[in-house]
């Protein structure tokens, strides 16, 4: 089996609301997949419909080969969920709930819990209604981590952390891709999805709008050139060219990426005297399917 | 002033939240007093069937342990007394519950936190939730008092009845405001305010029925005050101050303690837990047992106390019964001043079946708190399905009541079999009676579950059903509605043993009932959407 999730023409409404918009979505297993829309774009309603907590109306869901809602118990024995807003039981201490989690999942490894609470800086005495956000967020994560498990769905999982625990997660999700497992990895902290993932599923309204490895994604969107030639005029009205600003010998402007090669073998041709190109961050490929950059006005 | 900075808006608030609950909490106590006026003139239409009615209850202990006494034998002066206990259950609970709803429940949800990031005084949340409640219960009282005036009872008497419940709203509310000062946890304040009142109950039921020394009891509880009021039968206004010394007193102290704790504390500090999990919580039951554990210790305590209570003043009853030779003829024909002690037995037993109700619905209304708060998502997301969650909490919601009933029946019988030297014969008597009470506090537990799965919305009109079936237990037979109406409730069908003959079939039908609505409950659960936390 090569996919661990394969969901495919997902459907949810919520009365005249509709979450879930015919969403497809596939992670391959043993990648880490960034999972990025913004809010209410439907990431929860998906991650929801995959452990079974709702059902879906229509599409299809396959979670580690099985039914998300019929087998939902049995799956659960092969993945650990970190939700968003993580809420801790007020009475129960950090180390209680992460033991109690552990063992409902089929036990956890001691040694690895340890060194878990000592990486995150985690004071397992305190009771849940006493952590801040970011400290509820390290008791999911530590009792995630710490269990034996095929599959990780983490939804938003470093909301609340602070800079230097966000760097700690990003190695252990680095370890966690090496030794195998598979993370659907769902955020809109971008700079985190791109250090990260292997391939990136865009969402936006309940819909999938690009899937693929970065580079694919890259592939399809424009690269920013700023080049000093002779003479620029040329340019104009080059198939791929877009956002032409010539400004003496100097030119700037956004080349599609089917026609970077043609583009550049030209300017060979005007005589470079400097260039400096730019792929596109995944912010922009982000921000070009929400209409906030002037690039999808022309396109 | 600037504490009280923004106040308006958040009275706009409550108003506009509870816009439905506040009309009904304010009209339906008028109309009850008001139906149960009409009933008493319907029964008792004469003065000389009234006087015989009052002459009754008066030389019944029983009656007077737990409706109070009566004083007078107007129509005003029956109805006043005989809803004396519905007073508590629509004028001093709903206060404390809206107290709390306002304050601390705000507080814990975090919504405290954004309002008070705007421009809003340090004091104004409190002051706005205690205007709103106190105005409830001036309207509430008025209403009660308009319903005596419109079936023909005198002025004065209406007035002071009107005074009495409101008095006993702002008790509650009073009691509300500041339990909700001193816990983190809103269900620890209900928790707290509601023991509060049944030992305002309870002192009131000793101070009545043992008199003498005693009798002082029956001063320190509101409830005692209200009957101290004698609406019809004397008037007596100046106890009012009683009311409003004990609001003015409890509000000023929840005002204190609100400006020395912070936000989101209660008054005493967290302690630390321990590091890891002890072996017991490592599965769903574990789980429930551990969540379930303090209000089971809080219900079985004050459960078992009143048993003690009940079992101890039973004797008490004999000796009434040896000063009244016409009623001593009466009993000796039936069986002689054990049955006449019985019946009071049944009755103590009776209540202790009802608290546990109360304590069965609270419990299973915890499934949807965790549902709410988001836990229930996190324990699904384990392999545990959806039967082990749910089932977990309906087990703790019918174990925790029944043994809570059990002990205030064990507790009755050791406090009987000690005080009459029987202790071997009346311990296991009582516990064994008290049994009879379990199947209709299940089958409250049960409706619980069966809203949650089915209707979870409406879960917590488990509440409300609880009120409806109490008072048709206590205003039922007085309204005269027939034999299926009363039907409805669960507790109709429990034998008032061991005062009255066991009957097994109706306790086998409450618990295939409450079989068929867990199960019910269950499956609703297992098909519908866990709710978004």
């Amino acid at each position: 089996m090569s996919n661990a999730i394969e969901v495919s023409g997902l459907h949810k409404s919520y009365g005249s609301t509709v979450a879930l918009d015919g969403l497809d979505l596939d992670v391959r297993t043993g990648e880490v997949h960034g999972f990025l829309g913004p809010n209410g774009s439907g990431k929860t309603t998906t991650i929801r419909i995959l452990l079974g907590l709702i059902r879906a109306d229509g599409g299809r869901a396959v979670l580690l080969g099985g039914d998300p809602w019929n087998d939902a118990a049995e799956l659960h024995r092969r993945l650990a969920y970190v939700p968003g807003d993580v809420s801790l039981w007020p009475s129960l201490s950090g180390g209680e709930v992460i033991d109690l989690l552990g063992r409902l999942r089929g036990g956890l490894d001691q040694k690895r819990r340890a060194d878990l609470i000592d990486r995150f800086d985690l004071d397992p005495t305190k009771k849940g209604r006493t952590y801040s956000k970011g400290n509820r967020q390290k008791v999911a994560l530590i009792a995630a981590l710490s269990s034996d498990v095929e599959l990780l769905i983490l939804d938003e999982p470093t909301a609340g952390l602070d800079p230097l625990m966000e760097a700690t997660f990003r190695e252990l999700i680095v370890h966690e891709r090496t030794s195998g497992r598979t993370v659907l990895l769902a955020s809109h902290i971008l700079a985190e999805v791109e250090a990260l993932a292997d391939r990136v599923s865009i969402i936006r309204e309940g819909r999938t709008v690009e899937s693929g490895t970065l580079t694919e994604l890259r592939h399809l969107t424009r690269t920013t050139v700023d080049v000093v030639v002779t003479s620029a005029t040329s340019l104009d009205g080059m198939p791929g060219v877009h956002d032409l600003v010539i400004d003496g010998n100097r030119a700037r402007f956004e080349v599609d990426g089917k026609a970077l090669g043609a583009v550049m073998s030209h300017l060979a041709g005007l005589g470079i005297e400097s260039l400096i190109s730019q792929p596109p961050t995944l912010e922009e490929l982000f921000m070009r399917h929400y209409g906030a950059s002037p690039v999808t006005q022309d396109a | 002033m600037s504490s009280f900075v923004g106040i308006r808006p958040l009275i706009r608030l409550i108003l506009r939240r509870d816009r439905f609950l506040l009309p009904i909490l304010t009209v339906l106590p008028a109309v009850m007093v008001g139906a149960t006026a009409a009933a008493f003139a319907d029964l008792y239409p004469t003065d000389q069937a009234r006087e015989q009615f009052a002459t009754l209850m008066a030389i019944n202990p029983g009656i007077t342990a737990f409706l109070g006494p009566l004083h007078g034998t107007s129509i005003g002066a029956l109805t006043f007394w005989r809803t004396v206990i519905v007073a508590v259950m629509l004028a001093a609970l709903p206060g404390v519950f809206l107290v709390i709803r306002h304050t601390r429940a705000e507080e814990q949800a975090g919504r405290r936190e954004l309002i008070g990031s705007t421009v809003v005084g340090r004091h104004a949340p409190l002051a706005a939730a205690l205007l709103v409640t106190t105005a409830w219960s001036i309207l509430m009282g008025a209403g009660v008092a308009a319903g005596f005036l419109a079936t023909g009872q005198p002025g004065a008497g209406s007035l002071a009845t009107g005074v009495a419940w409101a008095g006993l709203g702002l008790v509650g509310v009073g009691i509300g405001a500041l339990t909700a000062q001193l816990f983190e946890n809103p269900r620890t304040a209900r928790g707290l305010a509601g023991g509060i009142l049944a030992l305002a109950y309870v002192l009131r039921m000793v101070g009545d029925v043992a008199g003498g020394a005693l009798g002082g009891l029956s001063w320190l509880s509101p409830i005692g005050w209200m009957h101290e009021m004698r609406p019809f039968a004397g008037d007596r206004w100046l106890v009012a101050g009683l009311f409003i010394g004990f609001a003015a007193v409890t509000t000023a102290a929840a005002a204190a303690l609100s400006t020395r704790r912070d936000l989101d504390a209660g008054v005493w500090a967290t302690r630390p837990g321990p590091a890891t999990a002890r072996r017991g919580l490592s599965s769903p039951n574990g789980l429930a047992r551990r969540l379930h554990r303090g209000a089971f210790v809080g219900w079985t305590v004050g459960i078992a106390a009143y048993g003690v209570i009940v079992g101890g003043l039973g004797p008490s009853m004999a000796s009434v019964l040896e000063d009244n030779p016409q009623l001593m003829e009466i009993f000796d024909r039936i069986g002689g001043e054990g049955v006449f002690i019985d019946i009071f037995l049944s009755a103590g037993l009776g209540f202790i079946g009802l608290i546990g109700a109360a304590y069965a619905v609270q419990a299973a209304l915890r499934l949807r708190g965790e549902e709410l708060a988001g836990h229930a998502e996190t324990v699904l997301s384990t392999p545990v399905d959806r039967m082990r969650f749910a089932g977990s909490h309906a087990l703790m919601a019918s174990i925790g009541p029944a043994l809570a009933i059990l002990a205030g029946g064990l507790a009755a019988g050791i406090a009987y079999g000690v005080v009459t030297d029987d202790l071997a014969a009346q311990a296991p008597r009582l516990l064994v009676a008290s049994a009879a009470y379990v199947p209709a506090a299940l089958v409250m537990g049960a409706l619980t579950v069966a809203l949650f799965g089915l209707l979870p919305r409406a879960s917590s009109w488990a509440w409300a059903l609880l009120i409806t079936f109490l008072l048709l237990g206590q205003l039922g037979p007085i309204l005269g509605l027939g034999q299926t109406v009363m039907n409805l409730s669960p507790f109709t069908h429990t034998p008032a043993v061991p005062g009255a003959p066991l009957r097994v079939a109706p306790l086998v039908g409450l618990t295939v009932a409450a079989g068929g609505l867990f199960a019910a409950g269950l499956h609703g659960f297992r098909r519908r959407d866990a709710a978004i936390g």
